[in-house]
């Protein structure tokens, strides 16, 4: 049994807390969605063009999921009446 | 909405946050002092923990909020206080159990401080414990942000947060639903992936069911 603990000890433990996300594939999924919320909340206002920021008036009221326009469109966009 | 949706994800993320964290550090101190010295001390912040609790959180925070400018350091503050008692009770009644057991005995015999007894010997057995009701409780603090800012005392206007957003979607919900649909999406499904996260971490934490996810007797490993 000594051999079987050694092998054990000898993986890496990315890979042993990665063997037990595959595992658990929901958890693994939302894992990564919130790592990806996380590098979205800091990185991303600065990778954002400052066009997309301002206000776009031609485009008010945009439906989403439209594929003519630019995909930081695709959710469509405000009314930018009060807003 | 995309870029407006990232800005108010930075907001969001941060106040939950930093709430949770201020709310599990605190939290679990007290907890830890009042299980382990017990007592007058020990009730005394247990008391405070019920008059926490008795108090409506979310009348609480409308209060403090309409007292006191509503902006992002007073809002994690209110959210973190409201939160505490949760942290305070769990790390308490963990305390009181671990606090019999014999390495504790040995370590005090062996003549160790209080300090080096709570921090050293206790706290790193309550802290997967904290760690898994912190998880669960983002989700509730985020949800708790999006309400107070739904009621317009939390977040003001030009800074946005997910919450906020579907605020203003309301107004617009019979002609642009996606206003408010998109936000609440994501609010829905960060506290989807954080319970999800939560469950898998209580096993993982848990030294006596780890080997439910672990690929005992494979041969690959």
């Amino acid at each position: 049994m000594i051999i079987s603990k050694e092998k054990v000890n000898s993986s890496h433990w990315f890979n042993r807390i990665l063997s037990m996300f595959l595992n658990d594939k929901l958890a693994f999924v939302s894992i990564i969605f919130l790592i990806f919320i996380v590098f979205l909340s800091i990185l991303g206002p600065s990778l954002i063009n400052d066009t997309f920021i301002k206000m776009n008036l031609r485009l008010r009221n945009l439906e989403p999921f439209s594929f003519e326009h630019h995909f930081m469109y695709f959710f469509g966009e405000m009314p930018w009446e009060e807003v | 909405m995309i870029a407006r949706l990232i800005v108010a994800t930075q907001n969001t993320i941060f106040i939950a946050g930093s709430a949770v964290f201020l709310s599990m550090t605190i939290g679990g101190v007290l907890g830890l002092i009042s299980g382990y010295f017990g007592g007058k001390s020990g009730n005394f912040i247990m008391r405070i923990a019920d008059i926490i609790m008795s108090f409506p959180s979310l009348l609480l925070a409308v209060i403090v909020l309409y007292m006191f400018d509503p902006g992002l350091i007073n809002l994690v503050i209110v959210l973190a206080f409201t939160r505490m008692p949760i942290y305070m009770r769990t790390a308490r009644a963990e305390v009181l159990e671990i606090r019999e057991r014999l390495f504790v005995s040995a370590a005090i015999s062996m003549g160790a401080s209080d300090s080096r007894v709570i921090f050293k010997h206790i706290a790193p057995l309550t802290i997967p414990t904290l760690i898994t009701i912190a998880t669960l409780d983002f989700a509730f603090v985020m949800l708790g942000e999006s309400a107070l800012s739904f009621l317009g005392v939390g977040i003001q206007p030009p800074e946005v947060t997910w919450g906020l957003m579907v605020a203003q979607g309301r107004n617009y919900l019979q002609i642009a639903w996606w206003l408010a649909f998109f936000p609440g999406l994501m609010i829905m499904l960060v506290a989807l992936s954080l319970n999800l996260l939560s469950s898998w971490l209580r096993i993982v934490l848990d030294p006596t069911q780890r080997w439910r996810l672990e690929n005992i007797g494979d041969k690959n490993e």
